[in-house]
């Protein structure tokens, strides 16, 4: 099974589409998870993933923005999204019967009364 | 065309990114100019995911088993190796070696050179094909001995310089590992059961040192075999 931070990337990039490529995959999992996401970590993991063979990465185009520097791509495989699909059904599973996650479910439900 | 930048930092920056590859250098850098990182973050940046690059290699076995079940063990024995050849080829030259007959000074020559040189070859071939990317310190790591060997031989019949012969053939090992991988599981057989003979009739070795030695053409061997059984 993936790692947290492997689950971050992947999910991260899938929610990008076709713009996910380091800086922004590096935005996406700062703004989620409010923790600074170093850029040794992300691409020695992203790497790691394109071992596994759940992700496909390339060089894309250079913009200005980035001093005339090319972006490196990322694509997530299908084996990627089921590896992705699996941690997320596995976290989901495990954490029934967990104590914040009933007491979302209680105020999930009583929002839906009110309604 | 990349944008020059004039903050020393980032100068720096990009000059402690020439430790990436090309392709991962570009988009490092262009996701740290992206985000207005500062120089001093950017080269910290950049110089955090070369540890982590470093680390990532020294978790796989190859490595450690180049470095210190090869490089430096073999080091030590192959530096008293080439001082064996130097001495024989002298007494080949100038007499007064372990034979009095010029045919047995060749003769023994001639299998200390053959058996060095091949150790050292194959040795070489090895650190290539395990672990290409920790090169340089299996490099370090067979200078130590070289250093602390250097500075510690006195004689006046020999050059200390004789003691780096196995240099040589070590170099070729890695050039032809680096290029090729290995030969044919035939050659490689028959080369790891030549010098396995060679050693076997050369020195009197202890059991371990003979691993110490042989795994690398042993495992050059093994490893061709995988390959055409493929």
């Amino acid at each position: 099974m993936i790692g947290e931070f492997e689950y971050l990337i992947l999910t991260a990039a899938a929610s990008l589409g076709e713009e996910a490529y380091g800086a922004a995959i590096r935005a996406g999992i700062e703004e989620a998870t409010g923790r600074v996401c170093s850029i040794g970590a992300l691409y020695t993991t992203i790497d790691r993933l394109e071992g596994k063979g759940l992700i496909t990465s390339w060089m894309g185009e250079a913009t200005a923005e980035r001093g005339g520097r090319a972006k490196r791509m990322v694509r997530l495989t299908a084996a990627g999204e089921t590896a992705a699909k699996e941690f997320y059904e596995t976290v989901t599973r495990i954490s029934r019967g967990a104590s914040w996650v009933s007491n979302r479910t209680v105020v999930r439900e009583a929002i839906a009364w009110l309604r | 065309m990349a944008t020059v930048i004039v903050d020393p930092m980032w100068s720096a920056a990009e000059a402690a990114a020439l430790l990436l590859p090309a392709s991962e250098r570009e988009a490092v850098l262009g996701d740290l100019m992206e985000t207005d990182a500062s120089g001093w973050k950017a080269l910290r940046a950049v110089i955090w995911l070369r540890v982590r690059r470093e680390v990532e290699l020294w978790r796989r076995w190859q490595p450690w088993a180049v470095g210190l079940g090869l490089a430096l063990p073999s080091s030590f024995v192959l530096l008293g190796a080439s001082v064996s050849v130097a001495w024989a080829f002298r007494g080949v030259l100038h007499g007064g070696g372990l034979h009095p007959d010029l045919v047995g000074g060749v003769l023994t020559f001639l299998e200390q050179a053959l058996l060095m040189a091949g150790v050292a070859w194959c040795g070489g071939q090895t650190v290539a094909l395990l672990s290409r990317r920790t090169l340089w310190t299996s490099a370090l790591l067979c200078l130590i001995p070289c250093c602390f060997c250097l500075s510690r031989f006195r004689t006046e019949v020999l050059s200390p310089w004789c003691l780096l012969l196995f240099l040589v053939p070590a170099m070729c090992g890695i050039a032809v590992g680096l290029r090729r991988g290995h030969g044919g599981w035939k050659v490689q057989t028959g080369i790891a059961v030549f010098l396995t003979a060679l050693a076997l009739a050369q020195w009197r070795i202890t059991l371990l040192t003979l691993c110490v030695l042989l795994w690398p053409a042993w495992y050059l061997a093994t490893s061709a075999r995988k390959t055409d059984l493929q």
